[in-house]
């Protein structure tokens, strides 16, 4: 858990010319911004490219970045951007198209070998089930229209609050609470038998 | 007793504590008396739980590293920003640069295209001309043309000689009489090319057997002859004939003679039929080669 304070002190020594701070910044939210990409967009090199390039956006940015609302939350609208155009890029819905007629099921279904995940791990057999049911969960996930899964992620898998998601999606707070219903239930239905 | 709908549409707040005190109340009272309520908002709440329960991904273990190359490799969007905002005192002299390398290439090559394409225009026309086709020569030969002056400077030679158009108006007995007196010694003394010329010609029309055809032929290469009896009268070169792409006939007969010699090649072609020079631009040197392009008039 990474606090606001300590970032906006590496800020301040960054925006007074230390470079090296910027390390420490991205070194303190790699994991978190590459997580949320990877949920959005559910390919791990194109996660990959979209935090990296969140960012280089950040780092062209903080300059003037003036400390009234969390670094956390401001790179967050920048991952949430970056990954919005991805998504609508025809690149990557030419990408996603090919993968999912090679693959029927999900592209994040499987973590690749290169994944390390963060879990602790009990028994194989409650591993297992454990595993499947995460696997439904992150299908369901995936089939929701964009709208809807980036606000639930936010939520729900990045435990966002709702003022923090109308900041970094732009939206307002009344459309932010009507959309997470609206997923939650949704994906409840999806998933019915299953939790 | 509230509605089940609307305490459903409360329950994602209700779960996260958003509600304000009265839509909190409302929704504990009914949650206590209504199971079908209570159980959605229990699979609710093993939904969250799950979401919240989905492994996190880390970044690759050299995501700064990366990051470190990707931003010392500047994007071509910012390359081009970069050249955008570049001080004008240095583009704008970069600029003029290579407009006027571009000026200097351009200028180089337009001569060089110019010079080409004057070489090139004549000799392809005469080629045309001259290579018709046996059957374009076939029965072409038509008794009734009239006569037709044209008096125009040859374009085509280079810029070295001095080039004339003459028109010439045959008379009939000439041609006769050098058909008659002197056929042998006409042969002789013609240039090479004009006897390749000829040979072409009557090569080209051997397949047409008629008598008329034969006669008419026979006649025109005594024009030329004639012709090229005063080209060596006046010790000039005959060059090449041309010959008319529908009749067949000889039209032009291209040479060159000395410049001091054109009165005497004039004086000499008067003697052959009715001859139309164009005003003469006087030589500077009389061993100077003139370029003579005689057009044949038939007044037959």
């Amino acid at each position: 858990v990474t606090s606001s304070g300590d970032d906006a002190l590496l800020i301040k020594a960054f925006q007074k010319g230390d470079k090296k701070a910027f390390d420490e910044l991205v070194i303190r939210h790699k994991d978190r911004i590459f997580n949320l990409c990877y949920r959005f967009l559910g390919d791990y090199e194109e996660a990959n490219d979209s935090a990296q390039e969140a960012f280089v956006k950040a780092y062209g940015s903080l300059k003037t970045f003036r400390l009234e609302s969390a670094f956390s939350t401001w790179l967050y609208r920048i991952a949430v951007n970056t990954c919005k155009n991805k998504l609508g890029s025809s690149a990557y819905k030419a990408k996603r198209k090919t993968v999912s007629l090679d693959n029927p099921g999900s592209p994040s279904d499987e973590p690749s070998p290169m994944m390390e995940i963060q879990n602790g791990a009990p028994s194989p057999l409650a591993r297992m089930e454990e595993k499947e049911k995460t696997t439904l969960v992150q299908r369901a996930l995936d089939t929701l229209p964009t709208e809807f899964k980036m606000v639930v992620t936010l939520r729900d898998v990045e435990g966002l609050s709702y003022e923090e998601i109308a900041e970094v999606t732009g939206l307002n707070l009344g459309t932010v609470k009507s959309r997470i219903a609206r997923a939650r239930t949704d994906l409840r239905n999806r998933l019915r038998g299953v939790l | 007793m509230t509605d089940c709908s609307e305490i459903r549409n409360l329950l994602s707040e209700y779960m996260d504590d958003a509600l304000d005190a009265k839509d909190k109340a409302l929704a504990d009272e009914h949650l206590r008396t209504c199971p079908a309520c209570r159980e959605e908002l229990e699979s609710l709440q093993s939904l969250v739980k799950e979401l919240g329960a989905i492994p996190s991904v880390k970044a690759p273990s050299d995501f700064l590293d990366q990051l470190h190359k990707r931003m010392e490799q500047p994007s071509k969007l910012s390359k081009m920003r970069n050249w955008f905002f570049y001080p004008l005192r240095v583009k704008i002299p970069l600029q003029l640069a290579g407009a006027a390398v571009t000026a200097l290439i351009i200028f180089s090559i337009l001569p060089i295209q110019q010079s080409s394409l004057k070489l090139s225009t004549k000799p392809e026309q005469e080629k045309k001309d001259a290579t018709y086709s046996t059957d374009e020569a076939k029965g072409m030969i038509q008794p009734a043309e009239r006569p037709e002056a044209l008096v125009k400077k040859d374009a085509a030679t280079g810029p070295a000689k001095e080039a004339r158009e003459v028109a010439l108006n045959l008379k009939r007995q000439v041609r006769t009489k050098a058909a008659t007196a002197e056929p042998s010694t006409a042969q002789a003394p013609a240039s090479p090319a004009v006897q390749e010329m000829q040979r072409q010609k009557l090569a080209a029309r051997a397949p047409a057997k008629e008598d008329k055809k034969e006669e008419a032929l026979e006649k025109e290469s005594e024009s030329v002859l004639s012709i090229t009896k005063a080209i060596e009268a006046a010790k000039g070169k005959a060059l090449s004939v041309e010959y008319h792409r529908q009749t067949g006939r000889p039209e032009f007969v291209h040479a060159e003679i000395p410049a001091g010699q054109l009165p005497i090649f004039y004086a000499k072609l008067r003697e052959l039929g009715d001859l139309q020079v164009s005003p003469e631009t006087p030589t500077d040197k009389d061993s100077e080669l003139v370029h003579v392009k005689i057009r044949l008039i038939d007044s037959r």
